[in-house]
């Protein structure tokens, strides 16, 4: 089968089912007792087992099959959920990911060893299945391999598993006859609807010849399936020779132990059947060494928290599509041309007065911004995405910290443009190791002080105005200003006199200068030579900035405020002789109008005064070096002031064109890092101006 | 002769869009020539290298613009009816370059290429010259586009 074209499609549904598993797995952790967490667990497991035995990845199918028995028996509840199976199962979503990197990196699955973890699994299957008189699992692998053929079929031993488990767990297993009228034309479409039937009301086990073959009419005009089902041989019966062109449709109780042929069925297949022995696991005992993980941190306790009992987690799939980014960058530069080209038809209608075009274009107006705004909502991702990451590190950091530490995520559904997405996770995931590692204290240490144990960890989105803000909370033990003030006068970054002069918050700020590195409040676990001076550029550079607020032993919080997309934003156009520049509305503080008189100097540089505050000012052009033209009016200068932080500036220029939505294009390879520039946007008129990088200019 | 979507795919033969600045000919392979348009306004980029012209709304897109002459060390010329802008490609980069015509597209035989080292010596612009083909007399001189576009260059 040519699976190539589905490689992207089994690459991506990989991933999304291992964070499914991930995330389950993590729920399951804090409440072993909730079966409908198990189930979804189990579901995604059987997926993923699917998916990787179609796409021909044996090992990757081998090992979810082993862990998906080992599933199945909790949720029989044949073995109980304990620490060991959850860091069993863990290591095996591990091994899971990173077989599915090395597929997609082109590379082989064997390149991980699986056959320890597979001894492992084996191993507490079995030490825990064997008083919990579950027959079924340990038997089959002893037994022959390669079943008789009962009526024509044979089946493998796995097959033969499952469907003695079904059948310990109440379902019966069917052998279906089916023959498709001689006349029948479409005979794989006839045999594809008989399967679709099937499998709502059972779980088809095996059909002869292979679904592969029926798709491809290679076969003559009858088929064999067997499936479990909690329905009886007549509904069966009746849902498929509902099916119009099917002539025969006979049911019979399947038994897999015995070879005697259903009374019915003469072997219908002209092919040979091909029984595919699986090797039996090794079930070597494991060393104890490897199957008993150190038992030291107890998982994070199922906590006074009942909001979690969201039985409503199945999840709803959506109908969705998967489109590559690039594709909607295309369609969103496309839009923007067509905008670009509606304008100039407004202004050929203006100057040549066609009212009738005028009229039309009104109405292209709308449906224009209206399909701006769909396109700018395509690209908008939750932020669950990134966010979903995280509950397994904090769970693993917690281990290894010796914490106890809850982590609630609340707003995972804000969304925003997904090129802020890809570049948020790892300042998060560095403000949040800060929080568990220097933050939250350890359990005795709370306890003196009168806390809970546990400690709380929060990460929270949401919306404010036209910024998303996504806050890291702990209850910990806050940051000391003191500390900081004196790591600050020690690095020479401050005075003594500047520091002790500092209030409390802005001490504390001092954090996200560049070049504060703080062996003592930075430790190995919470960044790997990465300051907060680092997140702050991160954030920064998208357009958003970061702050922080704490109190000692109340805990602290870190807020980072980011612009909903980085694509479209608005700006102030201005103009400079004859070259037009846009400046972000979102560092603009006011524009005003002085006459050469306001300014005055001090030490030689240009400033004014503005409501008591002595702001500095710079010439755009001059700044810029563009080109002189005639003299502009020298009486009315216009000042734009901008701040970054609390420090402002004005910008003179020319002249104020006014404030328009703007598509921020990048300039390129060639012309990256250009200082004061963040890149370019096309005007309405096709033109093409320069986006101003306002905290370089200062 | 295999043919690609309209590609010569022969190593005897090389097709090449020539084009002239002031008086001589220069050629780009016709392989990472992606369009031809006409002088569009170019929007000053400051503190860009001196090479580079500006900026220009290709279809939405913002290109930057090479000028090719001041690139090459030539004289400047006064904008005509003529000047082009070639848009060429170069692995991911796409770039313009501001020439002062276009003239055809020559198919040049392989051994009608002479290395420049004979002409141009060690002259330090000899980088940016892959060949000299001659052609019915005229010299067209191949240019070095990775070298043109300087992305791994020297500023």
């Amino acid at each position: 089968m040519e699976t190539n074209q589905y490689m992207e499609m089994f690459l991506d549904e990989s991933r999304e089912h291992l964070q499914s598993l991930n995330d389950g797995l993590l729920s399951l952790e804090n409440d072993p007792e909730d079966l409908s967490v198990l189930n979804e667990i189990f579901r995604n497991a059987h997926t993923l087992k699917g998916m990787s035995a179609t796409m021909g990845y044996t090992k990757t199918a081998e090992l979810t099959h082993d862990m998906e028995n080992l599933l199945d028996m909790l949720r029989k509840e044949q073995l109980k959920v304990s620490p060991e199976i959850i860091d069993v199962i863990f290591k095996c979503l591990d091994t899971l990911q990173e077989m599915v990197e090395n597929i997609s990196n082109g590379e082989s699955e064997d390149l991980v060893d699986v056959s320890d973890l597979i001894r492992q699994i084996n191993a507490i299957a079995k030490g825990e299945s064997a008083e919990a008189a579950a027959p079924a699992a340990p038997e089959a692998s002893a037994a022959a391999p390669a079943g008789g053929s009962p009526g024509g079929i044979s089946i493998t031993d796995t097959e033969k598993t499952v469907i003695v488990e079904a059948k310990s767990s109440g379902l019966v297993p069917y052998h279906i006859h089916v023959e498709i009228s001689e006349n029948c034309i479409l005979k794989s479409a006839r045999s594809y609807m008989v399967m679709n039937a099937l499998d709502e009301i059972s779980d088809v086990i095996k059909s002869v010849p292979p679904a592969e073959d029926l798709e491809q009419e290679k076969f003559d005009h009858s088929f064999d399936v067997i499936i479990v089902s909690d329905a009886d041989a007549k509904a069966i019966e009746h849902a498929v020779s509902a099916i119009s062109e099917i002539t025969v449709a006979e049911v019979t109780e399947f038994d897999p132990e015995k070879t005697e042929a259903p009374a019915a069925a003469p072997a219908p297949t002209t092919e040979p059947p091909a029984p595919t022995p699986e090797p039996p696991a090794p079930a070597a005992p494991a060393p104890a060494a490897k199957a008993a993980p150190p038992k030291a941190a107890a998982p994070a306790k199922k906590d006074a928290k009942p909001a979690a009992k969201d039985a409503k987690k199945a999840h709803m799939g959506g109908q969705s599509v998967r489109v590559d980014i690039e594709k909607l960058d295309t369609l969103m530069n496309l839009v923007g041309e067509l905008v670009t080209n509606k304008v100039r038809l407004e202004q050929i209608g203006m100057t040549h007065r066609l009212t009738d075009l005028t009229e039309t274009l009104e109405q292209m107006d709308r449906v224009t911004t209206d399909l701006q705004s769909v396109v700018m909502k395509v690209r908008m991702v939750p932020v669950s995405q990134v966010f979903n990451r995280f509950p397994r590190m904090v769970r693993d950091l917690t281990k290894e910290l010796n914490k106890e530490i809850n982590l609630t995520i609340e707003g995972e559904d804000t969304e925003l443009d997904r090129t802020v997405i890809d570049e948020i996770g790892d300042p998060l995931m560095h403000l949040l190791r800060n929080s568990l590692d220097h933050g939250v204290e350890h359990p005795d240490e709370r306890e003196a002080k009168g806390k809970p144990r546990t400690g709380e960890v929060g990460l929270i989105a949401r919306h404010e105005g036209n910024n998303v803000v996504i806050m890291v909370t702990d209850d910990g033990a806050g940051i000391n200003a003191d500390k900081i003030r004196n790591k600050a006068v020690e690095k020479g970054m401050i005075t003594r006199e500047e520091a002790d002069a500092l209030p409390d918050a802005d001490a504390v700020r001092l954090i996200f200068l560049p070049g504060f590195s703080t062996a003592e409040v930075i430790t190995d676990v919470s960044g790997r030579g990465v300051g907060m001076d680092v997140v702050r550029s991160k954030i920064e550079s998208l357009g958003g900035n970061v702050d922080v607020e704490t109190k000692i032993d109340e805990g602290s919080v870190f807020k980072i405020k980011l612009p909903l997309t980085l694509a479209i934003i608005q700006a102030m156009l201005v103009k400079v002789q004859d070259e037009m520049y846009a400046i972000p509305l979102g560092s603009i503080d006011s524009t005003i109008n002085i006459t050469p008189d306001d300014i005055k100097t001090v030490q030689n540089k240009e400033v004014i005064v503005l409501r008591g505050e002595i702001i500095p000012i710079a010439r755009l052009g001059e700044v810029l070096s563009v080109p002189k033209g005639e003299a502009t009016n020298e009486e009315d200068i216009f000042v734009v002031v901008v701040h970054v932080g609390d420090h402002k500036m004005g910008i003179v220029v020319d002249n104020l064109i006014g404030q328009q939505e703007i598509v921020i294009k990048t300039l390129g390879k060639l012309l990256s890092g250009l200082k004061m520039l963040a890149g370019a946007t096309v005007l309405g008129d096709g033109h093409v101006a320069m986006i101003l990088d306002v905290s370089s200019l200062m | 002769m295999a043919n690609i979507d309209g590609q010569v795919v022969s190593d005897s033969e090389v097709q090449v869009v020539a084009f002239k600045l002031r008086n001589e000919e220069y050629g780009f392979s016709i392989l990472n020539v992606q369009e031809i348009k006409g002088l569009t306004d170019i929007t000053r980029v400051p503190f860009a290298p001196e090479f580079i012209k500006g900026v220009i709304n290709l279809r939405g897109s913002v290109l930057p613009v090479i000028d090719l002459k001041r690139r090459l060390g030539l004289e400047d010329t006064p904008y005509t009816a003529n000047t082009r802008i070639v848009i060429v490609q170069l692995d991911e980069v796409s770039v313009g370059m501001l020439v002062d015509a276009v003239t055809e597209v020559r198919t040049i035989n392989a051994n009608d290429i002479d290395s420049t080292r004979a002409v141009t010596g060690t002259d330090a612009n000899s980088r940016f010259i892959s060949g000299i083909g001659k052609v019915d007399g005229r010299l067209i001189i191949q240019l070095n586009i990775s070298e043109i576009i300087g992305l791994t260059g020297e500023e």
